[in-house]
């Protein structure tokens, strides 16, 4: 526990952490802002399929 | 049948129920509320405001002039075994944007996708900055030699992703807020 808390807070670790957080924020901004708006449409509709397709398993599976 | 009574306004058209509500034409309300460009601009201003605000300690104990040449004035810190002061300008950065992003999630009603993503995620991040931060300083801190140069790299690259995430983020709420008209009714 003590040796993965050094690690996760050493510089080189915050500096890997960092950079994947940034990235992500920019490619929020560079999906939201970047891509015509049907592209991005499509891209939403594509996600909230699966994800309802992804609660409906979890829900039948829950009553299994 | 009775007519329809307006809402208590009379026969009054909906434009006049506009004027005589603020107290100005339609077209005049729109140009008198701040544009998301503007609102950006000037949240972005301040944010730069606060970053040479914090960087001031450090130029001042070093004999300095606030810069734009960040890297060497963290060298110039680090040789005089001040760069935890240096560093500490990026925890306190993401301190005040913790707290505008929170207001920010709490107070807009209708958030769209794209901004709770965003704010999620940089919520997420600045647990984390404000963990490694406040570690990290305490460990600098400690040590009266300069940091090794591996690691003050390091340092570096870790205050300008952070530094970059909350300028986003403090974009993200320019560009989410509403800001409603104050209505003085006209008497």
């Amino acid at each position: 526990m003590n040796e993965f808390t050094d690690l996760i807070l050493s510089p080189a670790a915050a500096k890997f952490i960092s950079g994947f957080f940034a990235g992500v924020v920019v490619s929020i901004y560079a999906l939201r802002f970047g891509l015509p708006a049907k592209t991005r449409i499509a891209i939403r509709e594509r996600v909230r399929a699966a994800s309802g397709a992804v609660r409906h398993a979890v829900h039948w599976h829950g009553h299994a | 049948m009775p007519g329809r009574t307006n809402g208590g306004w009379g026969d009054q058209s909906i434009d006049g129920i506009f004027t005589a509500s603020y107290g100005c034409q339609k077209g005049e309300l729109d140009q008198s509320i701040m544009g998301r460009g503007w609102r950006a601009a000037l949240r972005s201003g301040i944010w730069l405001l606060a970053v040479f605000v914090g960087l001031y300690p450090v130029s001042h104990a070093l004999h300095l002039r606030p810069t734009v040449h960040l890297i060497q004035l963290a060298e110039a810190a680090n040789q005089k075994a001040l760069f935890r002061d240096y560093f500490f300008v990026a925890v306190v950065l993401v301190t005040a944007s913790f707290g505008n992003v929170l207001y920010c999630m709490v107070n807009v009603e209708r958030l769209p996708s794209w901004a709770k993503a965003l704010f999620v995620f940089t919520m997420l991040y600045y647990f984390y900055v404000l963990m490694y931060g406040v570690s990290r300083f305490a460990e600098l801190a400690e040590i009266t030699t300069p940091v090794e140069l591996p690691e003050l790299h390091d340092d570096l690259w870790f205050m300008g992703f952070a530094v970059a995430v909350t300028l986003l983020a403090e974009l993200g709420i320019s560009l989410t807020e509403k800001v409603e008209p104050s209505i003085v009714p006209a008497v």
